[in-house]
């Protein structure tokens, strides 16, 4: 569970695909599901809902791994979205249960086109870039604000800042990401 | 999407490519992305910033028969497919030349209701407490200088309008919430229809009540 490599990740889930391979799954399991279920905790969900929600991300990774295109995006990215997709669905509840079909991960709402290919294949790098250009500052607050969710004043408690400290450091953040990531255009 | 941020369009972006947002607001940016290829790309990246911050996510404790669990769930058939959402009945006339786009074509649309001079409206049908809805103003109408009860995203489907020094197209979303005060000059040449979501304490009907009280007004 300690490292995986993303192009040791990509490489799990094109066997998966190819050769129903189940040890893949296992090691692509023992990477990820701690780690889905640790977004999914920190993102508030109750520890039996992550567990579901967790299980069920494997689940459609396992089943949708001829979906994974390992030429236009990352592993972590892919699985990423799937956690998050079932995520916001569990939130929505049962009011929209029509809903819970549509899927990104299966059905890109645009097919890519030649330029978007290219624009995607060097993506995974330069947004590796630009996470590592925010000082530890910026990308923990990045994380707590975005990535979990955490509202300003629970993130000024934990920190021991002002909460206008805190707002103004998720802006700074975020123009900061935004201009590194521009670069890429 | 409450008690956060005046929301930019990176925010709104970033929020939803992290942990998704209410119906109205994903109804919404999900439009933005399908008419705008630039918004597109930022999000696909904030997508794999979430992919990278994953990866980097310190891992919650794991029970050892997590994955004999879910290798024995392996083969299992996957839980039955829901039904295709029902062919949507209710659907406001377009005028000639205006196409939605496909996010909306499976919503169930409200008709038409008349707001004000050249300004109607027409509700989206959603589970959620944020609210969505159609809005369309003639061409030329200048909307007066007015607040807003909390955020409210809106996204250009057909013309266009201008607001403090920017002008928004086809494609574009504009950003507000209660600190914006501005006011809107739609184009000239063709009605502007956009998409709308706000947030759910705020009733469009009283968002719609001052715009017409405004246009008396003038
Ligand atoms: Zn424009
Ligand atoms: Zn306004």
């Amino acid at each position: 569970s300690a490292r995986l490599t993303p192009q040791a990740a990509s490489d799990l889930i094109v066997k998966m695909a190819r050769d129903g391979d189940r040890q893949a799954f296992a090691v692509l399991f023992g990477f990820y599901f701690p780690r889905v279920k640790a977004y999914l905790l920190r993102g508030g969900a109750p520890p039996s809902a992550a567990e579901e929600i967790a299980q069920e991300t494997m689940l459609r990774v396992w089943r949708k791994a001829n979906a994974f295109d390992p030429q236009t995006g990352a592993a972590s990215t892919w699985i990423f979205v799937i956690a998050r997709n079932l995520r916001i669905d569990r939130v929505r509840g049962e009011r929209a249960p029509n809903e819970l079909e549509l899927d990104p991960s299966e059905e890109p709402d645009a097919p890519p086109t030649g330029e978007m290919v290219t624009i995607m294949k060097q993506r995974g790098d330069r947004v590796r870039e630009a996470l590592a250009s925010l000082s530890p500052e910026q990308a923990e607050i990045i994380r707590l604000f975005y990535f979990e969710e955490r509202p300003h004043s629970d993130i000024a408690r934990s920190l021991g800042l002002p909460l206008g400290t805190v707002k103004s450091r998720v802006r700074l953040a975020l123009e900061r990401l935004r201009s590194t990531l521009e670069d890429v255009r | 999407m409450t008690a956060r941020l005046s929301p930019s369009v990176d925010d709104v972006l970033l929020r939803h490519a992290m942990t998704g947002l209410d119906d109205a607001f994903s109804l919404l940016v999900e439009t933005h992305l399908e008419l705008c290829p630039a918004a597109r790309v930022v999000h696909a990246r904030f997508e794999a910033l979430g992919g990278l911050l994953l990866e980097a996510v310190e891992p919650a404790n794991v029970e050892p028969a997590a994955l004999n669990r879910a290798l024995a769930a392996l083969d299992a058939e996957p839980r039955p497919v829901e039904p295709p959402a029902k062919a949507v009945t209710t659907r406001p006339d377009m005028r000639k030349g205006v196409k939605l786009p496909s996010t909306l074509s499976r919503q169930e649309i409200g008709p038409w209701r008349w707001i004000a001079p050249g300004v109607r409206s027409a509700r989206i049908a959603l589970p959620s407490a944020s609210r969505a809805f159609l809005l369309e103003i003639g061409p030329g109408v200048r909307v007066p200088e007015h607040g807003h009860d909390g955020a409210e995203l809106t996204c250009v489907l057909h013309g266009g309008f201008s607001s403090a020094d920017a002008h928004y197209g086809v494609g574009d979303m504009a950003c507000a919430d209660a600190s914006v005060v501005h006011d809107i000059a739609i184009d000239p040449d063709v009605p502007c229809l956009s998409l709308i979501a706000m947030e759910g304490r705020t009733r469009p009907s009283s968002m719609f009540g001052r715009l017409y009280q405004k246009f008396r007004d003038i």
